[in-house]
């Protein structure tokens, strides 16, 4: 889709125009937090705990203190007593308390990673050379390392998501089918690591830290009630931010640990994570292990779902509480119609790096083991993969759609949608009928092709509310001021088309401000696909009161603030196709066609949302094929530099045909839009877990399909 | 991680399994080690330099006998070290065991082999490619001791393994290509 130059006012929305965002990137005028120096300036490395699970012993950081050019060494023992652990933000129930991280660790470490001290020093080549000396002993203690094998004390919490009379469904069953499906560890891995410069002003006694992300209110609220502060003494700002993906911005120990430094010295601290580190020590998502079972009618409808998994979380519950295996329990049903179901969650610790949310966080492994599941059972049955489904999908006329699950106890209701319509859609863009006499047309020697399809709901606009402010200058210009934050995926664009839009000015004199605590004064920031549709109904409610009182003659400047809030959220959906050559003897994946069709009510802009699809089909091409975390016996991360840890490049990422519809807006918005930041990863594994079976007629029970993975499925030793 | 290595020694079983029971002949025998005698009996100290790739590390431990089991004619020495710098560790048990095989004697060496720290992140393979190689040149090294009377008192060098790593992307390289070779073909 080619960009387009800035429509005029009243026709922006829904035109593919350029991002704002772009100049100062491709400019090199673009302000990151590693950017950032300050005078006096000291650097932060952080010691953190070699081993899986081990008691903590006798700390000696004397040499360390001696060093050249350190200016301090933080340990555990030097944190206010006062502390608490950095609490859950979302998704919370009583018992988690229990498993909470501390800023550092006291007496126990439980994972590989888990940050013992701070060293800060004159510059950075110093603080690393001197955490070398910091001689820690750890008291070895029996790591756990499968979930699925966990004492029961490292169960934080079990719960069970359900409607109608699943055991008698299954009893009376014509088909039944169920696997043990898996999907692995992997990460979100933002180009550019975690970061922070934290100062406080000695004349104001504000405490400034940069390098905030994705929720920059939220954190400050973390911090202040951390560092037991009122919070009009802490301000948080975001800088651009080389992507997010649900991992970047949680708030983690070194955001309590940095701003903590800054004010013990008095002098400004940067720390800058590592690509070691960040694969070490922010947010691991993805593992889960299910026993899924389906139970169907003679004619192939679906009588129960039933579902037992377990949410590895690692060494702590940080902030996102349960919403991983939440959202797996809540939108498993996809886009169908169960006439029961039954999902028993188990959240379980293990030592290994904590786990948090991933863009699609619980619902692309939610996709990945029920459609891989409808597969088998279309097998099973003689039924087309396609057909089966299209008998089992609701209709538009049951919508709105309450599925019987629930979103930390807010029960989950299908706003609209039409998937037949977008599932014959999809097949026709995609050239489905082609593509299947593609695969059965003769392959070089070796080769063996297959197609795979995938159909899901997402979810969108999670956290209720946004706070946005629209000011007009006396210049005519407009600055829009929003509590949602950028991490990349085009903000200050769509924003400004729905305020021009609104106004009737011209997009460029629209000027979105973002992520500074200072200049919004509250908002709940850019997670869970909400950006466009809260933060973008909040401007657009606030520039249309601002519309009337230009029309009513006011003088300039004037200033309208508005908060927009849904209680429910909204529901886009997708169907993924993707055609596969598999080369037996290498075990490589290559993908002959990708496509993403998703319907979102109304693309505020085209062009981002293809962006958004198209790296989510990135990321998840990824995640099925080549990423992983993998831990040896004794809970060692080895797999934690770019060596092993495998992103896809340009080389194996295929060009992806994208398909946006229009045709279910929702209500439950002023914009009638619905969020596109996650239906490009959602079912990408999915789709390839099916393709790769119907590739070499094998059952495909886990992800990655790495070569050697897919090479052992060919050759009957996997 | 567990590595097995074989070899044979030109010397009978006896002798053999005597000299295997002198730990501090054995000890040597790892590669970048210098060894000490410890404050008790069996008990050594010692310090081993491990360069790999762009890391380095000085690991400080101990090496003792473990079990000796003169019936099966098996021991095992337990090794376990700290880096001096840094907070990672290394730790390994091998366990050989002794058969005759005509005059000679085939010696075979189980390793558990568990490291944490950098070198346990940098690069999977790489780690399992090296300590296999460390292991192969430990076999050697025991097989060339073994045989050699009287005993060699000089420490083994410092052992720097960018050769060794050198080594094992080489072996990799001429795999491939005999894999791609052998396709055309």
């Amino acid at each position: 889709m080619t960009a387009a130059v800035a429509p005029p006012a009243g026709r922006l929305i829904g035109a593919p125009v350029a991002r704002k965002e772009d100049l100062p990137l491709l400019t090199g005028t673009a302000r990151f937090v590693g950017d950032v120096g300050r005078p006096g300036m000291v650097h932060a490395v952080f010691v953190r705990g070699p081993v899986a699970h081990a008691r903590v012993g006798a700390v000696d950081i004397e040499a360390a203190r001696a060093a050249p050019g350190v200016v301090d060494v933080v340990t555990a023992a030097d944190l206010p007593d006062t502390l608490a652990p950095i609490p859950i933000r979302m998704f919370s129930r009583p018992g988690l308390e229990r498993y909470l991280q501390w800023p550092l660790a006291r007496d126990v470490v439980r994972y590989s990673g888990d940050p013992v001290a701070v060293v800060l020093a004159e510059n950075r080549y110093a603080a690393e050379d001197a955490a070398e000396l910091v001689d820690i002993e750890y008291e070895p203690l029996e790591p756990v390392l499968r979930a699925d094998a966990a004492p029961a004390d490292a169960q934080a919490a079990t719960f069970v998501v359900e409607h109608g009379d699943v055991d008698a469904a299954f009893a009376g069953a014509a088909t039944v089918v169920r696997r043990r499906l898996r999907v692995h560890r992997h990460a979100a891995v933002p180009l550019e690591p975690r970061g922070l410069v934290a100062e406080l002003d000695p004349d104001t006694g504000v405490l400034t830290v940069l390098g905030a992300a994705k929720i920059p209110h939220i954190n400050r609220r973390i911090l202040a009630r951390l560092l037991a502060w009122p919070e009009e003494r802490v301000r948080l700002v975001e800088l651009h931010v080389g992507g997010g993906f649900g991992a970047r911005g949680e708030f983690y120990p070194e955001d309590f640990v940095v701003p903590f430094c800054a004010v013990r010295l008095g002098r400004p601290v940067s720390w800058i994570e590592d690509r070691e580190e960040n694969l070490r020590a922010c947010n691991h998502s993805r593992e889960q292990m299910h026993e899924i079972a389906i139970a169907l009618d003679p004619d192939g409808r679906f009588l129960a779902l039933h579902d037992r998994f377990f949410n590895d979380a690692g060494g702590y519950v940080r902030t996102h509480g349960l919403v991983v295996p939440g959202m797996t329990a809540a939108l498993l049903p996809g886009p169908y119609r169960w006439q029961s179901y039954r999902c028993e969650v188990r959240h379980v610790l293990t030592n290994k790096t904590p786990a948090g949310t991933y863009r699609a966080p619980g619902r692309y492994e939610a996709n990945f083991v029920r459609e891989r599941l409808l597969d088998v059972a279309a097998a099973e049955l003689g039924l087309d993969p396609v057909e089966l489904r299209r008998r089992n999908l609701l209709h538009r006329r049951d919508f709105p759609y309450p599925t019987g699950t629930n979103t930390d106890g807010h029960p989950v209701v299908y706003d609209t949608g039409d998937y037949p319509l977008l599932l014959d859609k999809a097949l026709e863009r995609f050239d489905w009928d082609e593509l299947r006499r593609w695969r059965t047309a003769p392959a070089s020697a070796g080769m063996h092709r297959g197609l795979g399809l995938a159909l899901f709901v997402e979810k969108s606009g999670i956290a209720k509310w946004e706070y946005a402010r629209v000011e007009l200058t006396a210049a005519g210009d407009v600055e829009v001021f929003t509590g949602s934050a950028s991490v990349g995926q085009g903000l200050e664009t769509a924003l400004a088309q729905i305020c021009a839009d609104a106004l009737e000015v011209p997009f460029a004199r629209v000027t979105v401000r973002h992520g500074d605590t200072a200049t919004v004064p509250d908002g709940m920031g850019a997670f869970g696909s909400r950006a466009a549709t809260l933060g973008g109904s909040a401007v657009l409610i606030a520039a249309e009161a601002l519309r009337k009182r230009i029309d009513g003659g006011e003088a300039t400047p004037l200033t309208e603030e508005a908060t927009f809030e849904s209680e429910d959220m909204t529901f886009p959906y997708g169907v993924h196709v993707v055609a596969v050559e598999v080369e037996e003897r290498t075990g490589r994946v290559g993908i002959h066609r990708y496509g993403v069709a998703y319907d979102i009510g109304r693309a505020i802009n085209p062009l981002l949302v293809e962006g958004q699809l198209v790296g989510g089909v990135a990321q998840g091409v990824g995640g099925a094929l080549l990423e992983e975390l993998v831990y040896d016996d004794g809970g060692q991360l080895v797999s934690a530099s770019f060596l092993d840890y495998l992103l896809p490049t340009a080389a194996e990422v295929p060009p992806v045909d994208v398909l946006i519809t229009e045709d279910a807006p929702t209500p439950r918005n002023p914009l009638g839009a619905k969020g596109a930041g996650e239906g490009g990863a959602a079912a990408a594994g999915a789709a390839l877990g099916n393709a790769v079976a119907d590739a070499l007629g094998v059952d495909v029970e886990r992800l990655p399909l790495s070569p050697e993975r897919v090479a052992a499925l060919a050759g009957g030793t996997a | 991680m567990t590595l097995e290595n074989e070899f044979v020694v030109s010397a009978g079983v006896e002798p053999t399994w005597r000299l295997l029971l002198d730990l501090e002949r054995v000890a040597r025998c790892l590669p970048g080690a210098t060894v000490e005698p410890g404050p008790d009996d069996g008990h050594l100290l010692g310090t081993m330099r491990v360069k790999l790739g762009p890391i380095a590390m000085t690991y400080k431990g101990t090496a003792r006998l473990d079990e000796v089991d003169e019936a099966a004619r098996t021991a095992v020495v337990a090794v376990e070290g700290k880096e001096t710098k840094g907070q990672g560790s290394a730790s390994a048990r091998i366990r050989s065991t002794l058969a005759a095989d005509s005059a000679a004697t085939r010696v075979r060496a189980e390793t558990q082999l568990s490291v944490t720290g950098r070198p346990a992140q940098f690069g999977r393979g790489n780690m399992q490619d090296v300590a296999a190689k460390m292991m192969a040149d430990f076999a050697e090294c025991l097989s060339r001791t073994l045989a050699e009377t009287p005993v060699d008192a000089a420490p083994a060098p410092a052992l720097d393994l960018a050769p060794a790593v050198g080594g094992v992307f080489a072996d990799r390289l001429r795999s491939l290509l005999r894999r791609l070779l052998g396709r055309r073909s």
